[in-house]
C-alpha cells in the first residue's frame, strides 16, 4: 500500500507534535507529514502537494479550520482527501457545520488511542 | 460547588489526565500548598460572555507536563511554556461551552504568559486546584466580564 501523506494544520506547534506523535503510534504507513499554522498555510501544501489525510484544527489565526473545509470543497483533489477536525470546539452550529463538509470530528483533549481509531476508521486502513 | 466550579473541576481533572498524563489530585498537602510558582498562561474568550482562563503550574511541574505531552524529555522553554498555553487554551475551549450555552460560538484569544507569575488576579468565578505527584500543584481560574 502506498504510503499516506498527512497534513496537520493547527496554530500550536505543541497539538501538531502531540498529533504527528501519535500518528506515528497509530501503525500507519506514513509518507511525509506536512505541518500548516493556519488555513492559508494548509492551502499552500494542498495546492502545491498531494495530501491523504488532513488534520484541522478550527480556531485558528488569519484562517480559521471551517473557512479552510469550505475552500477545501471547492479544490478538485476534495473528493480524495480524508479530513479530520481536531478541535475543542463545543458550539452546535460550528460542529454542525463540520458534519455537513463530512469530516470527522475529535474533540480535544483526546487520547492518542482514540485518535489513532479515528485515523484508521477514516482512512480505510487496519493497524 | 456552583455548577461552574464543578464544570471547571471537571473539564481540567480530564484536560489533565487526558492531555498531559497526570494524575490530578484534588486533596491538597502542605507541600502542594507551598509550591513555589513555575508559570502561568491565559487564554482569553468572546461571546455571550466574555472573560479568561488562567493555568499556573507549581512546583516544577512544568518540565514534566511538557514533556508528557510531547513524548520529549528535552522540551526547551518555549516548548514547556506553550505546552502549558495549549494545556489552558484546551480547558478553555472545553469550559466555556458548559458555562456559557453550546448554541452559540465563543472566540479564543492565543494564549498569552502571565507576566508578573504567583500574581493572578483575585475573585475568579470559579477555580480549582489539584496536587502533582509529591509536591506540584496546578490551579485553574475562571475570569468573567461583567455584562
Amino acid at each position: 500500500m502506498m504510503p499516506l501523506n498527512v497534513l496537520v494544520t493547527d496554530d500550536s506547534a505543541v497539538m501538531r507534535a502531540m498529533i504527528v506523535k501519535t500518528l506515528r503510534m497509530s501503525g500507519l504507513h506514513l509518507g511525509e507529514i506536512a505541518h500548516a499554522s493556519n488555513g492559508v498555510e494548509a492551502l499552500e501544501v494542498l495546492d502545491a502537494v498531494w495530501i491523504d489525510l488532513v488534520l484541522v484544527d478550527i480556531n485558528m489565526p488569519v484562517m480559521d479550520g471551517l473557512e479552510l473545509l469550505t475552500q477545501i470543497a471547492r479544490r478538485p483533489y476534495a473528493g480524495a482527501l480524508r479530513t479530520i477536525v481536531v478541535s475543542t470546539e463545543g458550539s452546535d452550529p460550528r460542529l454542525a457545520a463540520v458534519r455537513a463538509f463530512g469530516a470527522a470530528f475529535v474533540r480535544k483533549p483526546f487520547s492518542p488511542e482514540l485518535l489513532r481509531d479515528v485515523v484508521l476508521r477514516i482512512t480505510g486502513v487496519a493497524a | 460547588m456552583s455548577a461552574c466550579e464543578r464544570h471547571l473541576t471537571d473539564v481540567a481533572t480530564r484536560t489533565l489526565e487526558t492531555l498531559c498524563f497526570c494524575y490530578p489530585m484534588p486533596l491538597l498537602s502542605n507541600a502542594h500548598r507551598d509550591a513555589h510558582v513555575d508559570a502561568a498562561m491565559s487564554v482569553a474568550f468572546r461571546g455571550p460572555i466574555s472573560g479568561r482562563l488562567v493555568v499556573r503550574v507549581c512546583g516544577g511541574m512544568l518540565g514534566a507536563i511538557a514533556s508528557n505531552m510531547l513524548g520529549d524529555a528535552d522540551a526547551d522553554t518555549r516548548m514547556q511554556r506553550d505546552a502549558l498555553g495549549e494545556v489552558a487554551n484546551v480547558m478553555c475551549g472545553t469550559v466555556i461551552p458548559l458555562i456559557g450555552g453550546s448554541n452559540v460560538a465563543f472566540v479564543l484569544g492565543a494564549p498569552l504568559p502571565v507576566v508578573v507569575l504567583g500574581h493572578v488576579k483575585p475573585h475568579p468565578v470559579a477555580e480549582a486546584s489539584f496536587g502533582l505527584e509529591q509536591s506540584g500543584r496546578v490551579d485553574v481560574f475562571l475570569y468573567l466580564e461583567a455584562a
